[in-house]
């Protein structure tokens, strides 16, 4: 059997991310051959791990993880390097469950991955699994209910200088509450907004902290108070008195991206307010290098 | 010190008009009248022409009449007319007293004092933004009654009048500068004489209510009045429908004589002939309501009455003149229905069948006065042609009383305010509104539909007060669960959710959520409750509908057994996206039997999302100059037509619109500006050019089985909302949706319930799942066992990893700021998928340029294909922004359909269309103009005659006849299609009798069984019939005498 399915992938070189297969192939035979294969012997889909196809790599590396479950850590590492985008984020996916399931061998393989992974989805994907902060953006103009016009009634830019800026090189400064709104940054560099590079820290790609106190206007009748990211090279994950309020990681394109997260809930009126941000920067410069806009939805 | 001024006043304006007698108080005149004497009060005094009460401080103003004159306290019929003005610089904390001899505005038989009960008081009650609520105070001796009329909205610094009339029976009726402002029903004739001296501009005493301005001029004018009196039951219409049976025109019969009267006739004089009824007895003091029976077969017209009581002498008692009018009956059309309204004539000249009228008060009932005015509205509307709905809405005091209000998590409030709909009182009295107002006006032919508690939903949220909990506890036989906190799960990453994204089907979240939302929260059931009580009392066709209905996490239900359910979409950037939101509401609508559809085009399109205000242009559009603030614009004309050539591409009961002032600019002070002119007459074209025509087969020809589906996953919807349309058309699936539009595959949409129902896939062969982070354990299976059976399962980079897909697509993220790059890539995709599909799946229809956009429906032997122009570029109204591609361009194609047909037709245009027919695939090419459509009716033969047969014998007027038509191929045999004609019966003067109209004929034949009117011309009449189709036509005729 196997011969006959590496017969059939011979006629393959189909890729199905991009958009979908285009070639002269026939995808769907060759998967509706693979599925009938491992209908009745789900334990075959091992032997199509290395097979031409994606989809069906794909599928056989999930299969394999189902059958073989913490057994199958070294396969599903293997699959995360494959250069298919699909391939890679199903064997991620494998790995999260079998972490969820205390499998130290899964987490010590995420924790690779979550660094070395090139593309950002993926790289959030496994680190996800042990980033301790989750929140989802939810913005007003995306509120499936809300059906009005959006004014912003008042904007307030944030200081672009004062700011406080520590390097994290072993990448704990989560774990050492860098976040927090009563921690004590007095030992951290001052900065200002802008790139790093240019800042005297020049070729540092890594992940480094932002914090910065600042005093609200008075309270407003509003809808939403949202803050207004005008560029983070390249990602970002953002808090406002120590609560998270979520993260801008959308790879190398996000240099020069803005981005916006809500803190109606977290802002306090007319009070001194604690933003933090942790920024990591993959390549080329890096830092907060454009203003943040406190604005205020109605 | 208060200041008394006497003043002497001089010329008698005593004068007669007709009957009646008058008294003016002219203030322009050094003394406004030398007989009745008016003393000053506190600040008020005459200067510059007019009576000055200005005093904001609250203490005695106006000025009183110096003895109760009989002539200005007149206890039976009179008008009052009051020429004032408001000062600009008054702030009315209070109603504004115009004239006070009452004191007391107390209702109806507050037993305080029986002196309270005692003259009239007309005053205007603030209410916001310059306007003013006509209210008056009157009593009757033994009891009171306060009467609101309309609202009016009062300039400060210009004159305005005032008039009231009081017939000294049953109605007070308020005009204002000219213009009728309200009719009040009375429950009592005479006004006792007051107690104290009337006062003007000011109350007579306790607190005062200044009038904050200027009166100029008063009016006082007895007018003639008898004791016996006959007239329309101000409660009952003059309006009917042709051919409605059992319908009576109620007259009301008042005896205030004092005396019962006994052995009256009512003599009717009419086209009807003479008619008489006996009225025993005419009890003193109240109405007697005689029914006068109407001939509804009269030909639609408006015809006169002369009414007269009689006593059993003969002789007239009282008399009075009415108007009967008859309407063409509504026949069978597709509504186009306005959500709001417009000035009637300008609705009419569109072809709004329907728009909105608050028949259903947030509470309290609407009383006589209310329902005698909805009444006279109705009749109005429907004297135009046009039908209401009502939207029924809550009362603030449901929305604002924490007892009806939900608690947040900790008895925290929840923000927007969430109401409780499953709060017994709260239905009880919503119900009872509805049932007040179904059975005072649910008879009314002219209200047709209600809809059903719009958007509340928007705020429905979880309750922790634990009365939630309890219901959920009887359901499941659990406890929420902890996680939840709202009406969304918390945020998380779907495989913390879910490891491996497939959902347990018991898992108790799920099951949580999936009872909120089809449940628990309430809404569905309070939308079958309102459904039930409107058809409890109202028996003519009558529907309730609901919307937004998808806007909420995609599972059967929502609406409720509301008749129809609808949403609106705004058709930017791409028009063509309201099939998508249609397509879900036609799934949701598969959760309750029998329920339809209804589709709604938002006319005004947000400026911010196609003409920021903050981005300069160059070129900029002409409205700019003259809406430079405007925040929502009017839809450009192209995106309108397209947008309705694809909802009606769908099986849909009726269309909407909503936004009128951006569509005609008649309400100027809305924030919806009117920014487009030619929309409007987009429009206006198409209704008449194919709504109307073509709206009974457009209504009945039916969705084919579903070949292509895009699976809308409940978990994904509410776990990832982000991928999906939910009722917006928009991110991955909305997109999705669109690219497979483009690629001519035949797409619907399915929820989880189709597939665990089996429902529409019997004849499914692709099945695309786009955005599922998150499925249940069932659905996937069945998605295997479709798999197993030959579906194609399309699936993409968030499909969970257990499916193994037969094609993945990469999602493709919008770019809001060019939208031409986005549809190319959305045309992309769908050119990709074709391809990809070949060899296992074709769609049985092609174009060869994907901006002719298909969809196919079928009836019998028909196929109804509509094709759509969607070839659009940047034009001048709003495409300098390059946001939208408004501006549609004519395209021309050549369409392919999988087909055995021989014929093709438009059905616009009434012709044959040129078609080759090879192996089973038919060709034609299709010329579009900008933003065009067709709908092509694909037939098995080409159509030869319409045979149409008359009655051969003459029919009496007033008798049934009738006619039967067909539509037959060359070898005269019926062509089993559903077909659209047009049916014409004309008199012998060339006159269009009742019975004309459009139709759809079933399987190519019709039916009708129509009646010669009672006063038609005798002779013949002309039947012609047109197939609208082929443009075909057959005439005979027969007589009638």
């Amino acid at each position: 059997m196997r011969a006959i399915l590496y017969a059939l992938t011979g006629l393959l070189a189909l890729t199905v991310c991009g958009v979908v297969a285009s070639d002269n192939s026939d995808a769907i035979s060759l998967r509706r051959q693979y599925r009938k294969t491992i209908a009745d012997t789900p334990e075959k889909a091992v032997e199509f791990i290395d097979h031409t196809d994606p989809e069906i790599r794909r599928s056989a590396i999930w299969q394999c993880y189902l059958l073989k479950q913490e057994n199958s850590v070294q396969e599903l590492e293997k699959a995360s390097r494959d250069h298919d985008f699909m391939v890679r984020k199903t064997a991620i996916e494998a790995l999260v469950a079998l972490h969820l399931k205390k499998v130290a061998a899964a987490t010590a393989v995420l924790e690779k991955i979550a660094t070395a992974e090139k593309d950002s989805n993926l790289r959030q994907l496994a680190s996800s699994a042990t980033w301790p902060f989750q929140r989802e953006i939810k913005l007003l103009r995306n509120d499936p209910s809300w059906d009005y016009s959006i004014a912003t009634i008042k904007s307030v830019q944030l200081p672009t200088g004062g700011w406080k800026f520590i390097l994290d090189k072993e990448i704990n400064g989560h774990k050492k509450g860098y976040y927090k709104a009563d921690y004590n940054a007095a030992n951290w560099k001052n900065i200002k907004m802008g790139w790093w590079e240019n800042l005297g820290y020049k070729n540092y790609d890594g992940f480094a902290w932002y914090r910065i106190e600042f005093k609200a206007p008075e309270k407003l009748n509003c809808n939403a108070v949202e803050l207004h990211f005008g560029a983070v090279d390249e990602a970002a994950w953002v808090w406002l008195n120590g609560i998270y309020l979520g993260s801008h990681d959308i790879g190398l394109a996000g240099w020069n991206t803005p981005f916006d997260v809500d803190c109606t809930k977290e802002l306090k009126w007319n009070q001194k307010n604690v933003l933090v941000v942790r920024v990591h920067d993959a390549a080329d410069a890096g830092g907060i290098w454009k203003p943040i806009t406190l604005n205020i939805l109605k | 010190m208060k200041k008394f001024i006497l003043l002497l006043l001089a010329a008698c304006l005593h004068s007669f008009c007709g009957a009646s007698e008058k008294v003016v108080l002219d203030f322009s005149a050094a003394q406004p009248h030398e007989k009745y004497q008016l003393v000053m009060r506190g600040d008020t005094k005459i200067a510059n022409g007019a009576l000055q009460v200005t005093d904001a401080s609250g203490k005695v103003g106006g000025a009183v009449l110096k003895e109760i004159y009989p002539a200005l306290t007149p206890d039976k019929a009179f008008r009052l007319s009051i020429e004032f003005s408001f000062d600009r610089n008054f702030k009315h904390k209070m109603p504004a007293m115009l004239w006070d001899s009452k004191y007391v505005n107390m209702p109806n038989n507050t037993p305080a004092h029986k002196n309270f009960h005692r003259g009239f008081q007309l005053y205007l009650a603030p209410a916001g933004s310059g306007n003013y609520r006509i209210q008056a105070a009157f009593g009757f001796g033994a009891a009171s009654q306060v009467v609101q009329a309309n609202m009016i909205n009062v300039v400060p610094g210009t004159r305005h009048t005032l008039t009231m009339e009081f017939n000294a029976s049953d109605r007070v009726v308020f005009t204002f500068d000219g213009n009728p402002a309200g009719t009040c029903i009375l429950n009592s004739g005479f006004i006792a004489s007051p107690y104290r001296n009337p006062v003007l501009g000011d109350r007579q005493g306790s607190s005062f209510w200044p009038l904050g301005g200027r009166i100029h001029k008063l009016t006082f004018e007895k007018l003639s009045w008898k004791p016996l009196q006959i007239s329309k039951s101000p409660v009952d219409r003059r309006v009917f429908v042709w051919n409605e049976k059992d319908a009576v025109f109620k007259l009301n019969i008042r005896n205030f004589s004092g005396t019962e009267g006994n052995n009256y006739t009512v003599s009717v004089k009419s086209i009807m002939g003479d008619q008489s009824i006996a009225v025993a007895q005419v009890p003193s003091g109240q109405g007697t309501i005689v029914d006068l029976p109407v001939n509804t077969l009269l030909l639609p017209g408006e015809y006169p009455l002369a009414i007269t009581l009689l006593d059993d002498s003969g002789k007239e008692l009282a008399a009075c003149k009415e108007q009967l009018v008859i309407v063409p009956a509504p026949g069978d059309f597709m509504p186009v229905m306005l959500w709001g309204g417009l000035p009637l004539q300008t609705a009419a000249r569109i072809g709004f069948t329907h728009q909105g009228m608050s028949l259903v008060p947030h509470s309290g009932g609407l009383g006589p006065s209310g329902y005698a005015a909805y009444i006279d509205l109705l009749d109005e509307y429907l004297k135009n042609g046009v039908y209401t709905y009502n939207p029924i809405t809550l009362d603030r005091r449901f929305t604002s009383q924490k007892r009806f209000l939900r608690a947040g998590f900790n008895n925290s409030a929840i923000v927007p305010a969430s109401v409780d709909p499953s709060r017994e009182e709260l239905q009880k009295e919503l119900l009872a509104v509805i049932a007040d107002s179904a059975q005072n006006l649910g008879s009314h032919p002219g209200w047709t539909m209600a809809l059903s508690i719009s958007e509340e939903r928007d705020r429905t949220n979880v309750d922790f007060s634990g009365r939630m909990n309890e219901a959920f506890r009887e359901f499941s036989g659990y406890d929420m669960p902890a996680i939840v906190r709202g009406k969304y799960p918390t945020p998380r990453r779907a495989n913390l959710v879910a490891p491996e994204r497939i959902m347990d089907d018991d898992d108790p979240e799920l099951v949580f959520y999936r009872w909120f939302w089809t449940r628990g929260d309430g809404w569905n059931d309070l939308h079958s409750k309102v459904t039930a009580e409107l058809h409890k009392y109202i028996k003519h066709d009558f529907m309730t509908f609901h919307d937004p209905a998808v806007r909420v996490p995609l599972i059967w239900g929502s609406g409720g057994k509301c008749d129809a359910i609808a949403h609106w979409t705004y058709t930017n950037p791409d028009p063509i996206k309201i099939a998508q939101a249609t397509d879900e509401l036609l799934a949701m609508a598969d959760g309750q039997p029998g329920q339809k559809v209804l589709s709604m085009t938002q006319i005004i399109w947000y400026r911010s999302a196609c003409a920021p205000a903050h981005r300069k242009v160059k070129n900029p559009p002409e409205w700019l100059k003259r809406e430079p603030q405007a925040v929502y614009m009017t839809i450009p004309p192209d995106a309108l037509r397209i947008a309705l050539w694809s909802k009606i591409s769908r099986r849909i009961e009726g269309i909407q619109y909503h936004g009128a002032s951006s569509l005609t600019g008649e309400d100027t002070v809305h924030r919806y500006r009117y920014t487009n002119s030619e929309s409007q007459y987009a429009l206006q074209d198409l209704v008449h050019t194919v709504i109307r025509p073509l709206g009974p087969v457009l209504k009945k020809a039916e969705e084919k089985p579903l070949e292509v589906a895009i699976l809308e996953t409940f978990p994904a919807t509410l776990y990832a909302p982000q991928h999906f349309a939910v009722g917006w058309s928009r991110n991955w699936a909305g997109d999705l949706h669109l690219a497979l539009q483009w690629a001519h595959l035949p797409v619907g949409i399915i929820f989880d319930d189709h597939l665990l129902n089996n429902q529409k896939l019997d004849n499914l062969k692709v099945l695309f799942i786009p955005g599922a982070e998150l499925m249940t354990r069932p659905v996937v299976d069945k998605v295997k066992e479709l798999q197993n059976n030959g579906v194609i399962i399309v699936g993409d980079e968030f499909t969970p990893p257990e499916i193994s897909v037969d094609l993945r697509l990469k999602s493709i993220r919008r770019n809001n700021y060019d939208p031409q790059q986005s549809k190319r890539e959305f045309q992309q995709l769908g050119l990709d998928i074709v391809r990809a599909l070949e060899k296992h799946y074709r769609s049985p229809y092609a174009a060869d340029n994907q901006d002719i956009v298909m969809h196919s429906r079928s009836a019998g032997a028909g196929e109804y294909l509509f094709v759509i122009n969607d070839k659009r570029t940047f034009g001048d109204y709003i495409g300098q922004w390059k946001m939208v591609m408004e501006k549609g361009l004519p395209n021309s194609g050549v369409i392919r359909v999988k087909s055995s047909a021989q014929a093709a037709y438009d059905a616009v245009k009434h012709q044959e269309i040129a078609i080759q027919n090879n192996n089973g695939t038919v060709e034609l090419v299709s010329d579009l103009p900008p933003g065009g459509g067709q709908m092509i009716i694909l037939l098995p033969e080409k159509i030869q005659d319409i045979q149409l047969h008359v009655p051969e014998n003459t029919v009496a007027r007033g008798g049934a006849f009738r006619i039967k038509t067909a539509v037959v191929g060359a070898d005269g045999q019926v062509i089993a299609a559903l077909l659209p004609l047009e049916v014409t019966f004309t008199d012998a003067q060339g006159r269009k009798l009742p019975g004309s109209g459009y139709y759809a004929a079933l399987d190519g034949t019709l039916e009708i069984e129509e009646f010669a009117a009672v006063n038609m011309a005798a002779g013949q009449v002309n039947v012609k019939v047109r197939c609208l189709a082929s443009g075909k036509s057959a005439d005979a005729a027969f007589t009638v005498e």
